[in-house]
């Protein structure tokens, strides 16, 4: 019956059981007397189940429908501004008020908004009507707790915060307020409590080891707030976020509301173990319930661009430029995605993007004048975060080693601690190792600048955790970008010069790059084979009667123009194969929806393998499948290259006008075999063609080609190390 | 912890801890455990989660204390001993970690993992024969598992027996081609054998395949320093310091090869050192003519007769004792023995001469022992410090007058206080030691140079001092 239902329905919302009220409320909106208190009562079901996108169109409706309420237009206040936008927050709070004078939380949501812009005055008059309304109101104390902190006055921000906390004891905002109000555990302790034995106290010692780094203990400390308290969804989502720092799954449990934060923080976890498509379906529901948010559009964008859908990572990137208050952060998720993408790849559209950057940045003070250098070594140092099996580190680590140690003194700033075999060799050569990637960006900064360098060496740019606006202050005499998602120029006023080489930027190309080209004799780079790298087998197509062409590349690179040529490669040779692998091929979602798009570009679907990533021996071992690598454009491979040619396989590419779109060519170069590389599409499908055609000069190339390579500059440690002294002396 | 705590919420702590271990992650319960262990009574099952939590976090006093809580409510016997065994083995404590691992045995006779601590617990106290044949009938039965050819050649190589560690240690490295400690391990054997060019090939061999450790570039940077390299050695102790900068021996070394400042030698640095010698120490020393206790004994010869009366004996880095074996049958109490290196201690015991022994740093004991002694030796310590000025000031204030100082460095350049050589010791000027011994208040100094021992067919040039209150 519905009455029945309706009062069910509430009875088990107020209990904290919304997921059941659900259905009650529901039935209960079938008998029309009844159906606005239940259909509001549903939306508040939604709301503390963070189906805001359910929750808006009752609400909207109960405003109408109820018009002597002023809930409606307060919690549509509450999802406005979740959503970031306050202007509209303000004004359904202001609704909700003319409707309802006493209503205190709208009350305080006005104050919140007016504290968010900063007017602490207008912020306090809010709060203070409040008060009088209900002074017991935890939210109240936890607004005015802020209130006092933002003005500096912490003893009344610790007795607010301890009301609010005395009555809310599993309130994780103001459980981290009052953690950075109290000077240590000792001021814990001398706190008036009104339970002493309240997980609030537990949840305010876990903060204050978080601030403290702590991460383990305070993880440990939440665990024992929320086992001694009432199940609460905000300190679930606290614990799963501190895990997904640590790099640990959520714990197995029903899944908690999230808030737009909470969904971004996810949303980073799932990048990480490289679950794109349910990556991209999160941000997409967490889109349509909250509106624009950019962080989400950003995410949106890398994940997208992870699965080779081009067009939509640039459109999400160009949404949450348009939508973020901070463009530096937008302007630079669209750089990272454009050298991907087809017709935003080029060189000129990258100088454009990447100037924007600079543009948007706020004006800093000029940096003091550099005083005289130091006598004695260059003292050089590295900033990145792929120091170990990383591509930065197969590609750097050779330079770095051969770098006499008499005459360059090297200190390692390393934004990602990588324990394995390449990162004990960085290791052995540095100097001094710091691990910096949990400073901040001023503190990142003073501490270069503590060590006084001649040279820094950024080798992570752009790309995830690379901190190139953190040297915005120059703490060291030059700043120099080498590796490291190096696709394009930074674009920086600050980065003074650029590694490269007379491949990816013959004379001419100084107009796409505002640093200063440094080009080595050789390559860029040198590139260290594994030492577990498989012996190079014979030919495949000798056995198999069949030429397999392979491309072992990021599923980002596969551009639709891509797959279009390899279409048409595999109509022109009916009998070739084509093996595809890569990681984000173990994701089941993203390798279906790549089979449809190979299917949807004609590729012959009868004729493809798709292998998921392995580790590093196996998926080298893969290369003795394959008779001619196919390099993707316009994100050219880097390492894939020099790895495929260490395996005996040769590379067909097309160079464009970019840094990226220009790798195969420089490794190519170096290792003597130039003649891969074509400048248009026709040419690319006529080297393939070709030497598809040869199978003896094939066979013969493969069976010398590692020879060929260890004979080169590519892989001369100590030629290179002398290379890329020269260069670091001529810029001091 | 009040009883304020609701009925069920103890329950919901356990539950919680349960499910955190069984999901692996029973670190993150340390806070909930703490808070059930101030319980006056803890749920059932509580000891034992807590044992096995401790001791994969590797506190090991938690994790044997918790053991045996739960070993008095009658929980489930083998798991717990085996954990309190390696808890107590972990902690020095030979005896009680035998005692658990034998019964673990005599409960679990065919137990595989059982013999196997037990053979673990043998080798630790030295009992090498008995360690050699369970292992080795581990092997017997297992012999394809890595880890039981280890265990075993672990063994051998303890008990010095170089070759069937060999042969071993090469199947193993067969099995582990990508184990850098046990190409380290391998190259080690080889060093202790004597065979230091055997021990260089295989050390590079694991560096060119790609095995870049701390462990392999020390033992290389031993194998180096044996065939008097040392400017090779220095190199890789630099590289092991850098791959462990944790390791407080590598530090050092690589600070005496960079020529850094240290004052002193690291607590740890020396408790690795000699740890590493004490089996063997006694045997090395006499054949490298090390003349020191027998100048202790003729320097207190000649100082007894005008001696205090009372008074104790403090040997300061005491090491196997050879000190108190130099002073048997003279007119003074048992010494009071203090050393950083619980082997060297374990031999200082078994000589059975000193009254107590102390497991600590001796500037540490010295700031903690009240008493003035009738003499402080300190045979061959000094090496290990390089600013001695702390030290000597307090030894002034704990000699009584009339008390006598006796002890020897390794002479430095007449007018350098301290300098940190190349072999990791410090040396000491004449001079500056002269005047810090009367600063400290010792009016009467006798400085005697003379030679210390060998050390590669090269006398060291030493300073032996008697340093009279």
């Amino acid at each position: 019956m519905p009455a029945v239902a309706l009062s069910r329905g509430i009875q088990a919302l107020a209990a904290g059981r919304p997921a059941e009220s659900l259905p009650l409320l529901r039935a209960a909106m079938q008998a029309p007397e009844q159906a606005e208190l239940a259909a509001l009562n549903l939306a508040l079901a939604c709301m503390a189940l963070g189906e805001f996108g359910e929750a808006r169109p009752l609400l909207l409706r109960t405003h109408a429908s109820l018009p002597g309420l002023g809930e409606s237009a307060f919690r549509l206040g509450v999802i406005a501004g979740q959503a970031g936008q306050p202007a509209q927050a303000a004004e359904w709070f202001t609704q909700a008020l003319r409707r309802q004078p006493g209503h205190a939380l709208a009350l305080v949501g006005l104050g919140s908004l007016a504290e968010n812009r900063g007017d602490f005055a207008a912020a306090e008059g809010f709060f203070a009507r409040a008060a009088l309304l209900t002074p017991e109101e935890p939210e109240l104390a936890f607004a005015q707790a802020r209130i006092a902190v933002a003005q500096g006055q912490a003893e009344r921000a610790r007795r607010h915060a301890c009301s609010c906390l005395n009555r809310r004891p599993m309130h994780v905002a103001a459980a981290r307020l009052l953690a950075g109000v109290l000077a240590d555990e000792a001021a814990l302790a001398a706190l008036p409590k009104a339970d002493a034995d309240s997980p609030a106290w537990v949840l305010v010692s876990a903060c204050m080891l978080l601030r403290a780094g702590a991460e383990e203990a305070a993880l440990a400390a939440l665990h024992l707030a929320e086992a001694l308290g009432e199940p609460n969804a905000d300190l679930t989502r606290e614990i799963n976020a501190l895990l997904a720092r640590l790099g640990r799954a959520p714990l197995p449990g029903e899944a908690a509301p999230e808030s737009a934060s909470a969904v971004l923080q996810r949303s980073t976890a799932l990048w990480q173990r490289h679950e794109f498509a349910a990556m991209v379906a999160l941000l997409r529901a967490g889109l349509a319930q909250y509106g624009p948010v950019p962080g989400m559009a950003m995410n949106l964008a890398l994940a997208l661009n992870a699965q080779g859908q081009h067009a939509e990572a640039l459109a999400a990137a160009e949404t949450a430029v348009a939508e973020a208050d901070n463009k530096v952060v937008a302007l630079v998720n669209r750089l990272a995605i454009m050298p991907y993408h087809p017709q935003a790849g080029r060189a000129e559209a990258l100088l454009a993007a990447a100037r924007a950057i600079d543009a948007a940045l706020p004006p800093m003070p000029a940096p003091c004048p550099a005083t005289p250098r130091r006598p004695g070594r260059l003292r050089l140092g590295v900033l990145s975060g792929g120091l170990g099996t990383h591509p930065v580190g197969w590609l750097t680590l050779a330079g770095l080693e051969h770098l006499p140690a008499e005459d360059f003194a090297l200190t390692v700033y390393s934004l990602k601690p990588r324990p394995d075999t390449l990162n004990s060799r960085f290791r052995r050569r540095a100097d001094a190792w710091h691990e910096v990637g949990a400073l901040d960006d001023s503190a990142l900064a003073a501490r270069i600048a503590a060590d006084d360098l001649d040279v820094l060496l950024d080798m992570g740019g752009f790309g995830e955790g690379g901190r190139p606006l953190a040297l915005r202050g120059k703490p060291c005499r030059k700043l120099v970008k080498w590796v490291g998602s190096q696709f394009s120029t930074t674009g920086l006023a600050h980065m003074d010069a650029m590694l490269t080489d007379r491949w990816e930027t013959p004379p001419g190309f100084e107009r796409f790059y505002t640093e200063r080209l440094l080009r080595l004799p050789d390559g860029y780079v040198c590139y260290t084979p594994p030492p577990y790298a498989p012996p190079v087998g014979l030919l495949p197509a000798l056995a198999n009667g069949h030429v397999t062409f392979g491309c072992f590349n990021n599923l980002a690179k596969l551009t639709d123009a891509v797959l279009q040529a390899w279409a048409m490669l595999l109509r022109r040779l009916p009998q070739a194969r084509l093996v595809l692998q890569t990681h984000a091929f173990a994701d089941a979602e993203t390798l279906a929806l790549t089979a449809r798009r190979l299917a949807a570009q004609g590729l012959p679907m009868a004729r493809l393998t798709l292998l998921s990533g392995c580790p590093h021996p196996e998926f080298l071992a893969n290369y003795a499948r394959i008779d001619i690598a196919l390099d993707p454009f316009p994100y050219s491979g880097g390492l894939t290259v020099c790895e495929a040619l260490w395996m005996g396989v040769p590379v067909v590419a097309l160079a464009s006008d970019s840094f990226a779109g220009r790798h195969a060519l420089s490794h190519l170069s170096n290792a003597g075999l130039p003649q891969w590389v074509a400048t248009d599409l026709h040419g690319y499908l006529q080297r393939a063609e070709a030497a598809a055609a040869d199978l003896p000069a094939l066979a013969q190339l493969r069976a010398g080609l590692r020879d060929q390579v260890r004979a080169s500059p590519l892989v001369d440690g100590p030629r290179f190390g002398r290379n890329l002294a020269t260069a670091l002396r001529s810029i001091i | 912890m009040s009883a304020a705590l609701a009925e069920d919420v103890p329950t919901r702590l356990f539950q919680r801890a349960v499910a955190l271990e069984q999901a692996g992650r029973g670190g993150e319960s340390c806070a909930i455990l703490e808070r059930l262990r101030s319980l006056p009574a803890p749920p059932a099952g509580f000891h034992a989660l807590e044992a096995r939590v401790m001791a994969r976090m590797g506190r090991h006093q938690q994790a044997e204390e918790a053991a045996s809580a739960a070993l008095e409510q009658g929980a489930e016997a083998a798991p717990l001993l085996a954990l309190r065994a390696q808890a107590r083995l972990a902690q020095g404590n030979l005896t009680g970690g035998l005692d658990d691992a034998a019964q673990l045995v005599m409960a679990q006779p065919g137990d595989g993992p059982a013999q196997a601590l037990l053979g673990d617990a043998l080798l630790r106290a030295e009992r090498f024969d008995e360690a050699i044949f369970l292992h080795g009938r581990l092997f017997q039965q297992a012999p394809e598992d890595p880890n039981a050819i280890l265990r075993l050649a672990r063994s051998f190589l303890r008990a010095g027996r170089h070759a069937p560690a060999e042969e071993l240690l090469a199947l193993a490295e067969q099995r582990l081609p990508n184990v850098a400690s046990v190409a380290a391990l391998r190259a080690q054997n080889q060093l202790l054998a004597g065979n230091a060019a055997r021990a260089e090939a295989l050390a590079e061999a694991a560096l060119a395949r790609g095995q870049v450790d701390a462990s392999v570039h020390s033992v290389l940077a031993h194998a180096l320093a044996t065939q008097q390299r040392m400017a090779e050695a220095g190199r890789h102790f630099i590289a092991a310091a850098r791959l462990a900068p944790h390791d407080e021996y590598h530090a050092h070394l690589a600070a005496s090869v960079l020529g850094t400042e240290t004052s002193r030698a690291t607590p740890g640095y020396v408790a690795s050192l000699f740890d590493g010698y004490a089996a063997n120490f006694d045997d090395q020393l006499i054949g490298l003519g090390y003349r020191v206790p027998g100048l202790v004994r003729q320097a207190v010869e000649a100082w007894l007769p005008g001696a205090p009366a009372e008074g104790g004996v403090l040997d300061l880095g005491c090491g196997t004792g050879l000190v108190a074996v130099a002073l048997m049958g003279l007119d003074l109490p048992a010494p009071v023995g203090v050393d950083l290196s619980p082997g060297m201690l374990r031999q200082a015991a078994a000589k059975g001469l000193y009254a107590t022994l102390c497991q600590t740093d001796i500037i540490t004991h010295m700031q903690a022992c009240p008493e003035p002694q009738r003499l402080i030796i300190a045979a061959d310590v000094f090496c290990y410090l390089g600013d001695l000025a702390p030290l000597v000031h307090c030894l002034g204030m704990h000699v009584m007058p009339g008390g006598a100082l006796v002890f020897s460095v390794e002479q430095g350049a007449e007018a350098t206080p301290w300098h940190l050589q190349p072999s990791g010791r410090y040396c000491h000027g004449r001079a500056p030691l002269q005047h810090l011994l009367a600063e400290a208040g010792f009016g009467r100094v006798t400085m005697q140079e003379t030679p210390l021992r060998q050390e590669a067919g090269q006398d060291i040039p030493g300073l032996f001092v008697v340093a009279m209150h």
